[in-house]
């Protein structure tokens, strides 16, 4: 179980899906929902800094891509990796994404049991 | 004196029909350059649209694959939760493979929509029979499962200048299909072969399976899309994406069937940098 989870993503019902499946898992303490980067890069600036972020690619004001390259500006801790979720299967996609050192993982939506289970395990090796 | 009046005169109506002639000259060729450039004005302006179209397709597949797998995904959720009632379990169902089938349906569009993009790919030598052995290996499970027997004769054509990814997929989607639209009980028979006509190469692919009427398809069979076996699962992809390739690369190809005695697929492909 890590501390706190945020989960980034504009569609409420993504961001609904994501919790349960993670309150499930016993992944985190404490879940929180940003539906914008701003709002996400609001919260990691001004309180306790998340261990995993679950981020959605596409989102309207700023994308995935972009909180990346904000979140790389700011000073975060090194305990802070990010999962991209998609619906893209584009491979030059998943390619860009884990080029940044914080990018834990690149995840077709919709983020299943099996997935996040995956990906919480490989945040502890 | 008259005659040199007479002379003047007729050098000067010669020069006139001259004149007269390389007007009418002068006046077609300005036709024909005002037609060539409205016809080079409609041309782009085609070309904008089919590039509209296109990026409307991408936007479109791409916008509709987030909500559909939410929705799966929200379904999964709900069967996890038991929240359906045992009284709604069929309407529930219904709903599960409807959102199934939409959901494939929008994958199929995305990878239509992504393939269009690989056919720029350079052309290599390759061989025939090796493209085959990676075929039958990618199809080694539906192969064994339907006893298929694929026999091939290369040796009249044995290699040919061509993507080798696009290859892959002509053989992987006529095998495929072929294996799939089997008749019902039948082990599905495959003949392939290759030979030169004129500056083709012909690739023949033939089953004995259910074949189509094409006296009703004939117009759609490699339309996106299409399916004329409903009993058999398929997305209606895999036609659309040989005709396609083919297309794409300056070559042609053309169907015979006959319903309940088998389709034969002959391609004709040029051989761009080859013999």
């Amino acid at each position: 179980m890590v501390n706190k989870i945020l989960l980034v993503d504009d569609d409420d019902a993504t961001n609904y899906l994501s919790r349960e499946i993670l309150v499930d898992l016993d992944a985190a303490q404490e879940i929180v929902v940003a539906q914008d980067g701003d709002v996400a890069c609001d919260l990691i600036q001004h309180n306790n800094c998340p261990d995993i972020i679950f981020l959605d690619v596409r989102m309207p004001r700023m994308s995935g891509f972009d909180f990346l390259n904000r979140l790389d500006k700011m000073q975060v801790c090194k305990k802070l990796k990010v999962v991209l979720l998609t619906s893209s299967s584009r491979v030059e996609d998943r390619e860009k994404a884990l080029q940044y050192a914080n990018v834990l993982g690149y995840l077709e939506k919709p983020l299943t049991w099996q997935s996040a289970r995956k990906v919480i395990e490989e945040y502890f090796q | 004196m008259l005659n040199a009046r007479l002379a003047i005169v007729a050098e000067r109506k010669a020069y006139i029909e001259w004149m007269e002639k390389k007007s009418s000259e002068l006046a077609r060729a300005t036709a024909e350059l005002e037609q060539k450039e409205q016809l080079e004005m409609y041309a782009k302006a085609l070309e904008r649209t089919n590039h509209q179209l296109e990026e409307f397709a991408i936007i479109s597949a791409h916008d509709m694959k987030s909500p559909i797998s939410t929705i799966t995904g929200l379904l999964m959720l709900m069967e996890d939760r038991k929240a359906v009632k045992e009284s709604h379990t069929e309407l529930f169902e219904m709903l599960k493979k409807s959102a199934g089938q939409t959901q494939k349906t929008i994958q199929a569009l995305n990878d239509a929509v992504a393939f269009k993009k690989t056919l720029t790919i350079r052309r290599e030598d390759i061989w025939f029979e090796n493209i085959l052995q990676e075929v039958r290996q990618s199809l080694a499970e539906p192969i064994m499962a339907s006893g298929a027997v694929i026999s091939a004769d290369f040796s009249r054509c044995a290699h040919i200048c061509f993507p080798p990814i696009h290859m892959k997929s002509i053989f992987q989607n006529l095998l495929s299909n072929a294996i799939k639209y089997a008749k019902d009980g039948e082990s599905p028979f495959i003949d392939i072969s290759t030979f030169v006509e004129d500056s083709f190469i012909v690739l023949t692919v033939k089953d004995q399976g259910l074949g189509l009427d094409l006296d009703l398809y004939r117009d759609r069979v490699f339309r996106l899309f299409q399916r004329f076996h409903t009993h058999k699962e398929g997305m209606g992809l895999g036609l659309y994406l040989v005709y396609s390739i083919v297309e794409a690369y300056g070559g042609k190809i053309d169907i015979q069937s006959e319903v309940g005695r088998g389709t034969t697929f002959t391609i004709y492909l040029s051989n761009a940098d080859g013999e």
